[in-house]
């Protein structure tokens, strides 16, 4: 399985780095977001009596190389939080117990900018964890690297040259924990090289 | 001066600009179709769900006492099929299992699971059929009339000379209409071999099955522990893990997985939970809970007939927790053994690992404990293991085997379950147990040899 991504990776990187001998400058341009996020996810857990939360705070940021044509390609990361179950009442757990569920996407980001409108579309691995907290006290801790993909469309407004500010809506998507975040977030962007 | 963000608008790259704009679109068509794809890879674990049939739709058991022990043995046999043969072949296997009647099949790995009642000298079962390794599966519903031979078996003296099982079976409604009528040929094959007593174990895999055949039961859960005699085995095979807090627990992989179980917050290994955090926060596919040990070998004494447990052990850690309550188990087994309740059981300790093999002969009671070693014979003999368990690759080892019998032990083969390689080993080999996913395959081609 990892090794067909990575083919793919390759492939696209390949593809999208091919021949070309007319080239003009490029841009380095790093993103940061942060804004609030919605997770879908099919809830199976059942407690006797618990508050769930699915909107958090997310926030990442974009590093991206923007060459002479429309296509750029660059890496992702952040935080996202997917779900929060507090336990009011149960048999076994703690009252007051927290269960924070939560991912760290490392994507591989492909972005088109024109006009200050950004599409992107993503794809590599979330670290998929879990913190289970019994009075603000982690005593659970684990996690696990899911493959999963990532589009976006935004709109970027520029302040000076180099710097900017915009928003985006976000999809992500861990398939085999069957996990979809909407996110709704501000972007800031500084543009290195231009 | 402004700086150009793109390419300068000279007519020297206009023309080469729609050319750039259909290469770009091609790539982002590429890398679409790239992310589709790596979604459905990974989330190729499409349901299929397999509705197990209502048997309440069906009313014949209604008002009917339970079956004598001694008259169901009489049932049990090789049968030709003279009607619904399209469905289940030419002959078929009936094997009870307690109360239950099963009838394995050859034609489309099919078999049918049926509870049994007598009302004036009738013998009535009603049940459900399916194919073994596909989702098709419908009602069904026997009898055997007092002149067809019910008369003589609930006599208990000898097997009459005559019986014919009449029925019908069809999908999931209450008007079945697919006749189906069966007629006793023989009785069930025994094997002549002297240092198993005639005994051959059908050991299921994972409790009775994997959760990717849709059994009405999860994996390693202790509902399918309890079916796993209904599907023909007489032994199971479950893998031990240890959560958090050291309690042994029925689980296969190392990590908790939405092939295994129900619960958006376990993540990660097994071993990162407590006991309590997984008993709250997950089930497993069917919606049974993660059995403790304990509580299986509890059930697996008290409420089956089976008579062979294999403890796959997947951590150095387990030896300790583990050995203590494999003695508890068979010292109560034997009680019941003694007592009339139950057959013999034996409960096996797996060595599949060398770290797992060498700690446990470290242990200072390991020549006691019985145990499988999937190593080698010459480890088995070292551990005192009772059964050597070779993969099925290496073939029938026809040498080896005959030293283990010499030896006065036992081999198990593992994990068999194409129905060609079945009755291959069962033909060419000596192997006093097949481990399998398919029971009902194994048991079909075991009791239809002469």
């Amino acid at each position: 399985m990892k090794s067909i991504i990575i083919i793919i990776l390759l492939m696209s990187g390949n593809i999208l780095l091919g021949q070309d001998t007319l080239r003009g400058d490029y841009r380095i341009i790093i993103q940061g977001n942060l804004g609030l996020s919605r997770s879908y996810i099919q809830r199976t857990t059942i407690i006797d009596k618990a508050e769930y939360t699915q909107t958090g705070l997310m926030g990442t940021m974009r590093v991206l190389w923007r060459p002479d044509h429309l296509l750029g390609i660059g890496i992702e990361t952040g935080l996202l939080r997917v779900s929060n179950l507090l336990v009011k009442e149960d048999a076994n757990l703690p009252v007051g117990s927290a269960i924070k569920l939560g991912a760290i996407p490392i994507l591989a980001v492909f972005s088109m900018e024109k006009y200050g409108i950004e599409i992107s579309s993503g794809v590599g691995i979330y670290d998929y964890h879990v913190d289970a907290l019994v009075n603000a006290e982690i005593t659970t801790s684990s996690n696990e690297w899911e493959i999963g993909w990532m589009v976006s469309a935004g709109y970027y407004y520029p302040l000076t040259r180099s710097l900017g500010v915009g928003g985006d809506v976000r999809l992500y998507a861990i398939p085999e924990r069957s996990v979809q975040l909407m996110s709704l977030s501000a972007k800031f962007q500084w543009q290195l090289w231009y | 001066m402004k700086k150009q963000y793109y390419y300068p608008k000279t007519s020297e790259y206009f023309s080469k600009k729609i050319n750039r704009y259909f290469q770009i679109l091609s790539r982002i068509l590429f890398v679409l179709v790239s992310i589709i794809f790596i979604h459905f890879l990974s989330s190729c674990n499409s349901e299929l769900k397999v509705i197990v049939p209502d048997v309440q739709l069906l009313t014949s058991l209604q008002g009917t006492s339970s079956i004598p022990n001694s008259s169901r043995r009489l049932v049990e046999g090789v049968y030709v099929v003279e009607s619904g043969f399209g469905e289940f072949g030419d002959t078929v296997i009936l094997k009870h299992d307690r109360e239950w009647l099963s009838i394995f099949c050859e034609k489309n790995s099919s078999y049918i699971v049926m509870q049994s009642g007598m009302k004036d000298s009738t013998l009535y079962y009603a049940g459900y059929w399916r194919y073994a390794q596909s989702p098709r599966t419908g009602l069904c519903t026997l009898e055997i009339k007092p002149d067809d031979g019910a008369r003589e078996i609930l006599r208990a003296v000898a097997r009459p000379q005559r019986i014919i099982i009449r029925g019908v079976f069809g999908g999931n409604e209450a008007v079945l209409r697919n006749p189906l009528v069966l007629r006793f040929v023989r009785g069930l094959f025994i094997r002549a071999h002297i240092k198993s007593d005639g005994k051959f174990w059908i050991i299921a895999h994972r409790g009775g099955g994997r959760n990717s055949d849709r059994l009405p039961f999860s994996e390693n859960s202790t509902e399918l522990i309890k079916f796993a005699g209904k599907l023909g085995a007489n032994g199971v095979e479950i893998d031990v893990r240890l959560t958090k807090d050291g309690v042994p627990i029925l689980y296969h992989d190392e990590n908790l997985n939405t092939r295994l179980i129900n619960g958006e917050y376990m993540v990660g290994p097994i071993g990162n939970y407590t006991y309590a955090q997984i008993q709250e926060l997950c089930r497993l596919k069917n919606g049974e809970r993660i059995p403790t040990l304990d509580d299986v070998l509890k059930a697996v004494v008290d409420s089956t007939s089976l008579t062979a447990v294999w403890l796959d052990i997947k951590e150095i850690a387990e030896i300790e927790k583990v050995i203590p309550m494999q003695k508890k188990y068979l010292e109560r087994a034997r009680v019941l053994q003694e007592l009339g309740k139950r057959d013999s059981l034996e409960i096996f300790f797996g060595l599949a690992t060398t770290d797992i093999y060498n700690a446990f002969t470290a242990h200072p009671e390991h020549e006691q404990v019985p145990s499988i070693c999937e190593l080698g014979v010459s480890q088995t003999q070292t551990a005192n293991s009772k059964v050597y368990a070779p993969r099925w690759t290496l073939g029938s080892l026809p040498t080896e085997v005959a030293r283990l019998h010499i030896d006065n032990r036992r081999s198990f083969v593992w994990t068999l379950d194409q129905p060609e390689f079945i009755v291959k080993f069962l033909n060419e080999g000596d192997f006093d147990g097949i481990l399998t996913n398919y029971p009902t395959v194994v048991a079909y081609h075991y009791y239809i040899r002469k």
